[in-house]
């Protein structure tokens, strides 16, 4: 069996009722993605594109720390999936007989790299107790068994719930009163990896000072290719912004 | 961490609405108000019968909460709620009402919705917010911004107007908002398909405004209102102008339908020869008009709209550029724009009215007359 049916049968196990499982590619031996669709009552169908992979170790040379997952055949360059609420990322750890998800989002224009890394302290307590949170707020994980499958989905979703992030901005262009448009550069603010449309940024200088008394609204992310002098090339977001709010209290450092 | 703050947009969490709910609109002046009204209007070279006291009863009016303006068609209702709109700085936006209206359309729902993956396709249900709903939280939004930066903010509140309020069933499709509309207690509107707790509930700024407008004339395809639901809402009938006005209207009217040509239809050089030529048979339009509206003996009057009388000087100027003699072509304008209009009278009314131009000193206008003879004829029959 595929990592997919091995987790919409967890979904089975946990009471949820799994009406279809189906590779878009139609082809067992290339699953990613997977739609599962869920009846969720008399009237509603939910259907999710899953991507999943395998958990493997870090390689030659890391402390061992941490494990990570290979996610390839996703992002934009690999896969023209558009990521939304839909779509869920897993991967499954044989070894500790644990599922861990991340947000797809963060890894929908990975930047040159596909891994995902993860704590393995945080596997082995999945390994445990069953069910446990963990990365950072703007790069979250879950960590679960089988018996607990079913906390992926809420968790998914509250994955685009508005959030607000602290950001130095490269660049940050006013547009009239209401408008703005900022560059920002994920590599030094490493949140904006995770930011989408709806969420909302409290604007800082370069140098992380004088920041703007609004929160500001994604309405539209972009991105401003960078050559480095390395020879790597790099992006800057550019996100166009609303004004959505003014902030009374202390805006979190970025 | 989400930082304290005061929303500006509102367009993910509703519940700051109700720190809107005891902030009352910026003026109370009357005749500051007025004033701007009264410069408003003349501006747009409209006329309204008894217009200081219909403007200063507008005006406290909307001070005071709701209002509906009632009155026969193109009387300038739905152009007056704009215009009332702009003096008190506010932005406003105009829906119309149908039969169809439900609480769907006038308070939200859920609504199907494709979401699209590549060549898969799948089906969600999403909130919809209804006209209210949606008003209420530009209002929220244009409010919280005028307070936080009026400079770059000048308008004071978003309105809506309900053009055409008695063409729906809107004591059923207002639903919850009845006893939001009863004012001064603070009350949500509860919006129970939004599954969001931040967006489940909104409360109407107090700088919010609904006018509504609705024919008095035209029954045909109309509801009524409940006593609890006029209660909400301040009548102001907007009538026809007086038979001593007639003149000033036209000459309002003429300004109108020029404006009109020179901006849809530019020519190069001026129009004055078009506004001549015009104004050859704004006395025979004049004498019409107060034949038609106020009666003459045995003659009942149908209360005419300044609306199509600028309908009928579009006509006019169009044709005045080519034709100089325009009493022919006022006879097919009137005949074409004005007798249509009167289809709800009895036949019994139209046999009077149509002898007036049979006889007399309209008899020259011969189509208006067959226009007349049809719609009666039509009435005789039931066939039209």
């Amino acid at each position: 069996m595929t990592i997919h049916e091995e987790l919409a049968g967890a979904w089975r196990q946990t009471g949820l009722n799994v009406i279809a499982v189906e590779a878009i590619s139609g082809k067992r031996n290339a699953p990613n993605p997977t739609a599962i669709t869920l009846r969720l009552n008399a009237n509603k169908t939910s259907t999710y594109l899953l991507f999943a992979w395998n958990i493997t170790h870090e390689g030659k040379g890391r402390a061992g720390n941490n494990l990570r997952i290979q996610a390839t055949s996703f992002g934009k360059e690999n896969s023209p999936v558009q990521v939304d609420q839909s779509v869920l990322c897993v991967g499954w750890s044989a070894e500790h007989g644990v599922y861990v998800g991340f947000d797809p989002w963060v890894k929908r224009n990975p930047g040159g790299s596909s891994s995902v890394h993860i704590r393995r302290e945080l596997v082995e307590e999945a390994q445990r107790s069953g069910l446990v949170y963990g990365g950072s707020t703007w790069d979250p994980r879950i960590a679960f068994t089988a018996a607990h499958a079913e906390a992926l989905l809420p968790w998914a979703g509250g994955l685009w719930q508005q959030r607000t992030l602290s950001v130095k901005a490269v660049r940050a262009d006013f547009i009239g009163p209401d408008n703005l448009v900022v560059e920002v550069d994920p590599w030094s603010s490493n949140g904006a990896w995770g930011v989408r449309v709806g969420d909302r940024l409290g604007v800082f200088d370069a140098q992380g000072d004088h920041p703007d008394p609004y929160l500001w609204r994604v309405e539209v992310i972009g991105e401003d290719p960078i050559a480095l002098d390395s020879g790597n090339n790099r992006f800057y977001y550019v996100f166009t912004a609303e004004k959505s709010a003014k902030v009374t209290g202390e805006l979190e450092q970025p | 961490m989400t930082p304290d703050a005061i929303e500006l947009d509102f367009k993910d969490d509703y519940r700051q609405t109700k720190d809107l709910v005891g902030v009352p609109l910026v003026s109370g002046d009357v005749a500051e108000l007025s004033a701007k009204a009264k410069a408003a209007i003349d501006a747009e070279h409209l006329l309204f019968p008894d217009e200081s006291t219909l403007i200063s009863r507008v005006v406290t009016g909307l001070l005071g909460g709701h209002v509906v303006l009632a009155g026969p068609p193109g009387t300038g209702k739905t152009t007056l709620a704009r215009i009332v709109a702009s003096v008190f700085d506010c932005s406003c936006r105009v829906e119309t009402a149908t039969a169809d209206w439900s609480t769907y359309d006038v308070i939200g729902g859920l609504q199907p919705k494709l979401v699209q993956q590549g060549a898969y396709q799948s089906e969600t249900i999403a909130p919809w917010e209804g006209h209210v709903t949606r008003a209420v939280l530009k209002c929220a939004s244009t409010v919280a911004r005028n307070r936080d930066d009026p400079t770059n903010h000048p308008r004071q509140a978003h309105w809506l107007v309900i053009d055409e309020f008695n063409r729906a069933e809107i004591d059923r499709a207002i639903g919850g908002l009845y006893t939001v509309l009863g004012g001064g207690s603070g009350e949500s509107l509860k919006l129970w398909y939004e599954q969001d707790a931040k967006k489940s509930e909104v409360w109407l700024p107090g700088r919010f405004r609904i006018i509504g407008t609705l024919n008095s004339v035209d029954t045909s395809y109309v509801y009524g209102f409940s006593q609890g639901l006029t209660r909400r809402f301040k009548y102001i009938y907007i009538g026809v102008p007086a038979e001593g006005q007639v003149g000033e209207e036209i000459a309002r009217a003429v300004t109108q339908a020029m404006g009109w040509l020179t901006a849809t239809y530019p020519v190069d050089g001026d129009d004055a020869a078009t506004v001549t030529r015009v104004e050859t048979v704004t006395d025979k339009l004049a004498a019409v008009v107060k034949l038609v509206r106020y009666g003459a003996e045995g003659v009942p009057g149908w209360p005419v709209g300044t609306a199509q009388i600028v309908d009928v000087l579009r006509e006019m100027v169009l044709r005045a550029r080519s034709h100089e003699d325009l009493g022919a072509d006022l006879d097919l304008a009137v005949a074409d724009l004005i007798v249509p209009q009167m289809m709800d009278l009895t036949a019994t009314q139209l046999d009077r009215i149509e002898g007036a131009f049979t006889t007399g000193p309209h008899s020259d206008m011969k189509r208006t007359a067959a226009g007349l003879s049809q719609l009666r004829e039509a009435q005789n029959t039931s066939f039209s």
